[in-house]
């Protein structure tokens, strides 16, 4: 296990090496500078270009942005936010993002699950129906129209819930986001939960338990869940990592201070040390979160073996 | 290995409930706080006024767009500052004396001018800012001001052939300023109320370093307000009444908040729940609010126009591009695609930018132009000479336009207006993130461009300096000796000193540009805003910072 680990800590080094390498030259493609600006003279442009590094050839920009990466050094940025350590214009934006992302994918997994499981265990039934509504609606609609719809009725009309982020009451603002955001990961779980646990049901192991005398809630959650889980944790995974990193569009409904906005806004004003940055930070969880699939894998099926032990 | 199977277990059912339990926790106290905040926006005397973007910085001399200037224009304060009216007024300066041959400006500095520190406003916070807009490591998109206001040596410095403190500009004592110009400047009490030339404190900005004006610590401020929340890229601003500021008796606000929405649905709805007071309003919104009493619409100094690029030799003819000029209609643009408020513009001088010696608007005098009115008839008439100087019968032309609803809207619409009206015209459309199309058209790699121009400072200059030989917002590479002669006396010549004849040779500009034809003048912007009937008192302006809150009021 030890040494599975260790191999696959090894890829994704290089992985992350080679992503770097990768977004590097996809930013020296993309059209415009940082520095393309009317008021800007061209010799102003070549100090700059100097002054930060970009008159260098590549290689030795990439090298040199290792380098500093590994001390923990992102660069400043030069444009959106003149001068700022990346570091710190992601200090206060990443935990916002974070934390929203992180409270809709375990709403999202808790209620996508109770769904499934009660569509399942009542298949066939109204339960069942409304579950399978929920669960197409969450899919087919876009998770602005939820944002919206609640904007309106809970923030405005009912004026229950702050309309626009605010950090002096982090979790009332953090409410309307979430559910939005979760709500493709509800009818994603609950759909996945529930086809999974019907054939589980059916199963003959499921038959020998029952005939063994366990019931209720123990053969449920310990011999049908158990087996059902593995499927909706590999549709799981890489949702986390796409809520964690924020979304535009929530962003931009509850003016929320996250990373998905800074780093299209990044883009747009080609500045290259906030989008390298972001989208290293997006490849390193991706990585780390599969690697961590892969281990829950063995730990919720011992039939999954990931390497000799 | 089962145990600690069974421990992970466990820690992940620990965590859930963990979560569950603080959001259930949590959802309580949301109820008590979303009271308080009701009754808080309700009665406080903060203004809650909407941005539509971050702001990029708050260091005077590195600020670039005119949200921060805006930010920064409320919280500091230069030599001059703008009457309701947007004319130049002494500010921070009690006085000044201007000597006969316009070359040098003695300022007396307030006594009661102070730093929100509570230390004095001195005539070295005004060296140490400008010498730092001039330096090219300072990389300042305004660096051109400095030789704008013709400030003595400043090419030199820019070029990087003298040390910045041969600027023209010396600290004679704590509180009087010399400035020293190489040629007279007309428009230089207009350039100083631009928040490029705000002072900074030298001491306390080099001990700030790197984080000079990056949060409120890392901030002086000398204004009617002082910055008390602010981050980099911080989607909430929030400042406070000054008590140091001199004025501070005549500040009626507690307050200002500002908060960046992106989103429209969302902006209407905070303006709709009273979370704020002013907020910008586009496209669908515009129609739905426009007959509200509380809707208003301020001019701009935006002109937005298409540069034909005088090197393709299609559009190098004459009588194409008086053709392409003359038969798109304006007022549709203006009135059933944009609501804003924005006006049709035959002319390329902004509408109420800026007043001659003798008092008249710059385009009261000037008029409009033959060449830049909407005339079908007229513009296929000149179509058909075209093409038959140039012996062709069809002709395709791309027009490249920047991502931004609104341009793209207008670029369809005249896409559509010259297709119908000039027959065997195709024109199809390049849509390039503004960067992109910025580059494109400054390396002259395009032929037709949708752009705009935001006037800097209160003269015609501003707009006409665009069509210089060489200039880089040149983009159709218009190249006229008489006008470039002309510019370059009304900036530094004879011209520069004879402030009447200087104002007529300008009108003059803009007419040789429309003679010419080589830009092709659509819309005036407008910005169209709803305003709270608590609030009054807010001066709207069409160049440099885009308000001043310093008499607003709240009831």
């Amino acid at each position: 296990m030890k040494k599975y680990i260790a191999k696959r800590m090894f890829v994704s080094i290089v992985t992350i090496l080679i992503i770097l390498l990768l977004l590097f030259c996809m930013l020296q493609f993309m059209p415009g500078s940082p520095f393309n600006d009317e008021k800007l003279s061209e010799a102003q442009v070549q100090v700059l270009n100097q002054k930060y590094g970009l008159d260098q050839p590549i290689v030795v920009q990439f090298v040199n942005y290792v380098k500093n990466v590994v001390k923990g050094d992102f660069g400043v940025s030069y444009s959106i936010s003149k001068n700022t350590d990346i570091s710190k214009l992601l200090n206060t934006r990443l935990p916002v993002s974070f934390r929203i992302g992180g409270q809709a994918v375990v709403f999202g997994a808790i209620i996508g699950i109770m769904l499934g499981i009660a569509a399942a265990l009542k298949s066939g039934t109204w339960i069942d129906s409304i579950c399978t509504i929920v669960s197409v609606l969450g899919v087919s609609l876009p998770s602005y129209v939820f944002a919206l719809a609640m904007a309106y009725f809970l923030g405005y009309r009912a004026n229950i819930f702050p309309l626009l982020y605010n950090s002096a009451e982090a979790f009332a603002s953090s409410v309307m986001p979430t559910i939005a955001l979760a709500m493709f990961s509800i009818a994603t779980v609950a759909r996945f939960t529930r086809t999974e646990l019907l054939e589980v049901l059916d199963s003959d192991y499921m038959l020998l338990a029952e005939s063994k005398g366990i019931t209720g809630r123990t053969l449920i959650v310990r011999h049908a869940l158990r087996n059902a889980l593995i499927p909706i944790i590999t549709v799981l995974a890489p949702l986390v990592v796409d809520l964690m990193i924020g979304s535009l569009v929530i962003e931009k409904i509850f003016s929320i201070p996250g990373i998905g906005s800074l780093m299209v806004t990044a883009i747009q004003s080609n500045d290259y040390n906030v989008t390298i940055t972001i989208a290293f930070i997006y490849s390193v969880m991706y990585i780390v979160l599969m690697l961590a699939v892969d281990i829950l894998y063995g730990v919720i099926d011992p039939r999954i073996r990931l390497a000799k032990e | 290995m089962k145990n600690w199977k069974k421990a992970a277990a466990m820690a992940v059912t620990a965590s859930l409930c963990i979560t569950a339990l603080a959001g259930c926790g949590g959802s309580s106290k949301t109820e008590e706080k979303t009271d308080s905040t009701e009754k808080k926006s309700a009665s406080d005397n903060t203004l809650h006024y909407q941005i539509g973007v971050a702001i990029d910085s708050l260091n005077p001399q590195l600020a670039n767009d005119g949200t921060s200037f805006s930010v920064l224009a409320q919280c500091m304060e230069g030599l001059y500052t703008k009457d309701e009216d947007g004319n130049a007024i002494l500010a921070a300066a009690e006085s000044v004396d201007k000597s006969d041959d316009g070359l040098t400006y003695t300022f007396k500095l307030r006594d009661d001018a102070k730093w929100s520190d509570g230390s004095d406003v001195t005539a070295d916070d005004f060296v140490y800012a400008w010498q730092t807009l001039a330096d090219p490591n300072t990389g300042s998109e305004y660096q051109f001001f400095v030789q704008t206001a013709c400030l003595l040596n400043a090419d030199d410095i820019v070029a990087g052939n003298k040390p910045v403190t041969d600027l023209g500009v010396e600290a004679v004592d704590d509180k009087t300023l010399k400035v020293t110009l190489s040629s007279p400047c007309a428009v230089f009490e207009s350039l100083m109320t631009f928040p490029s030339f705000l002072p900074v404190k030298r001491d306390f900005a080099q001990e700030a370093g790197d984080n000079f004006a990056t949060s409120a610590d890392t901030i002086l401020c000398n204004g009617a307000f002082k910055i008390t929340d602010y981050e980099p890229s911080a989607m909430t601003i929030k400042a406070e009444k000054n008590d140091d500021y001199y004025d501070a008796g005549d500040v009626k606000l507690d307050g200002v908040e500002w908060q960046v929405i992106l989103d429209n649905q969302t902006a209407a709805m905070s303006y709709e729940s009273g979370d704020l007071d002013v907020v910008t309003l586009t496209g669908d919104l515009i129609e739905q609010y426009q007959d509200d009493e509380n809707f208003s619409t301020s001019q701009d100094g935006y002109m937005w126009y298409i540069s034909p690029n005088t090197e393709v030799k299609e559009l190098a003819n004459e009588n194409i591009r008086l053709a392409l000029a003359k038969s798109f209609d304006k007022e549709a643009v203006t009135d059933t695609l944009l609501k804003d408020g924005s006006t049709p513009a035959d002319y390329i001088v902004a509408e109420n930018l800026a007043v001659s010696p003798d008092g008249t608007e710059f385009r009261k005098q000037a008029g409009t132009y033959d060449n830049w009115t909407y005339d079908v008839d007229a513009a296929k008439e000149y179509w058909s000479k075209g093409l038959s100087e140039l012996g062709i019968d069809s002709l395709e032309l791309e027009l490249v336009t920047e991502d931004s609803d609104s341009a793209q809207q207008v670029a369809q619409f005249l896409q559509n207006e010259w297709q119908t009206n000039l027959e065997g015209l195709t024109v199809s459309i390049k849509v390039e993130p503004k960067k992109a199309r910025l580059e494109d058209m400054q390396n002259g790699n395009y032929q037709l461009g949708l752009t705009r121009w935001g006037p800097d400072y209160a003269d015609p200059m501003t707009d006409l300096d665009c069509f210089i030989t060489g200039s880089s917002t040149n983009y159709g590479r218009y190249s006229n000796t008489e006008y470039d002669d002309t510019i370059d006396s009304a900036k530094y010549g004879e011209l520069a000193l004879d402030t009447e004849a200087r104002w007529n040779a300008l009108v003059d500009c803009e007419k040789m540009l429309a003679d010419d034809c080589v830009v092709f003048p659509i819309y005036q912007q407008s910005i169209a805003r709803m305003i709270s009937p608590n609030v009054s008192g807010i001066y709207f302006y069409s160049t440099g910072s885009n308000y001043s809150f310093k008499y607003a009021e709240k009831k």
